[in-house]
């Protein structure tokens, strides 16, 4: 399978997507106007790599802003890494957020609530 | 003549400290170019910055997307929806508001959302939008852009309609954010 690489746009963030890391990394804002249609590459390169559960993933989320269509977005993101690590892979993701951002930190919690793998909330100190 | 009306209206925006106002098709790169200038103009008040950029961004995206009038922002690509904008400061607060045509079937269910929102506290508030995040997609687009507005908003949010016809109404959206401060 190809990696996938995102340039960012003025609305969409940076994305890689590696599969021989096994790295999947969104760096920027994210409120494109059709965000299931943003998505929907990331989805398909995550459903064909985990397809061999023998692979791990290490998730890295540094995303200043993301519009309601994206949060949804990203929500679907965690629950399909949750079913893959309750499927008994390898998943580890850092949520990033910078210092007096509580939004930015409430959503990180809200994303991590119940999920089985490790989710680390990350402070970006002077970001 | 058309000087003289020009003088007026910059001075009226400049009495009224309007720092956005426009009615045009909204389209996406038009939301991006004015996120980009509510950053640069508001980049040092955090967190307002955050909260004024996802309010406009929000009411922009429900404009570009649930406007009744639609039109073409460019060559090809899907049509946009018609609507206006305006941010303006007053003491202590910046007032983002959005209108545009509405289908008078929608325009009850709108109201009764938004009563619905005002009449939450702040943390019931975030709780309905998680729950409303986690519920299943009904269409395009997520349906939370209201909710964003309602839990982003510090002060007042509200919906108002006037009639236009017997098929369309014309919605503003407000939604007030306390800055705490008299900026110039």
């Amino acid at each position: 399978m190809n990696d996938l690489n995102l340039e960012s746009g003025a609305s969409t963030p940076d994305v890689l997507l590696s599969e021989g890391s096994g790295a999947m990394r969104l760096t920027g804002e994210c409120y494109p106007e059709n965000a299931v249609e943003y998505f929907r590459p990331l989805f398909q390169w995550m459903d064909e790599y985990m397809d061999d559960r023998r692979r791990p993933l290490k998730v890295e989320m540094s995303l200043s802003y993301f519009n309601s269509s994206s949060s949804k977005c990203l929500l679907d993101v965690v629950e399909r890494l949750d079913d893959y690590a309750r499927q008994g892979a390898s998943v580890m993701l850092w949520w990033h957020y910078a210092e007096g951002d509580e939004d930015l930190l409430d959503s990180g919690k809200e994303l991590a609530d119940g999920v089985s793998f490790p989710f680390h909330l990350v402070l970006d100190q002077g970001a | 003549m058309d000087t003289k009306r020009m003088h007026r209206v910059y001075t009226r925006s400049g009495r009224n400290r309007m720092l956005i106002t426009f009615k045009t098709v909204v389209s996406q790169p038009l939301i991006e170019c004015l996120a980009q200038t509510i950053k640069e103009q508001w980049g040092s008040e955090k967190p307002l910055v955050g909260n004024l950029q996802a309010v406009f961004v929000e009411m922009a995206q429900n404009v570009l997307h649930h406007s009744a009038e639609k039109a073409n922002a460019g060559a090809g690509g899907a049509p946009c929806g018609v609507g206006m904008m305006e941010i303006s400061e007053e003491a202590g607060r910046i007032k983002v508001q959005s209108g545009n045509l509405i289908l008078r079937e929608d325009s009850s269910r709108l109201a009764e959302q938004v009563d619905w929102w005002t009449s939450c506290e702040p943390e019931e508030r975030k709780q309905r939008l998680l729950r409303q995040r986690k519920a299943p997609r009904q269409g395009p687009h997520a349906g939370l852009g209201l909710a964003e507005l309602a839990v982003k908003t510090s002060g007042m949010f509200s919906v108002d309609f006037e009639t236009v016809s017997e098929q369309y109404d014309f919605v503003v959206i407000t939604a007030i954010l306390e800055t705490g401060a008299d900026h110039e």
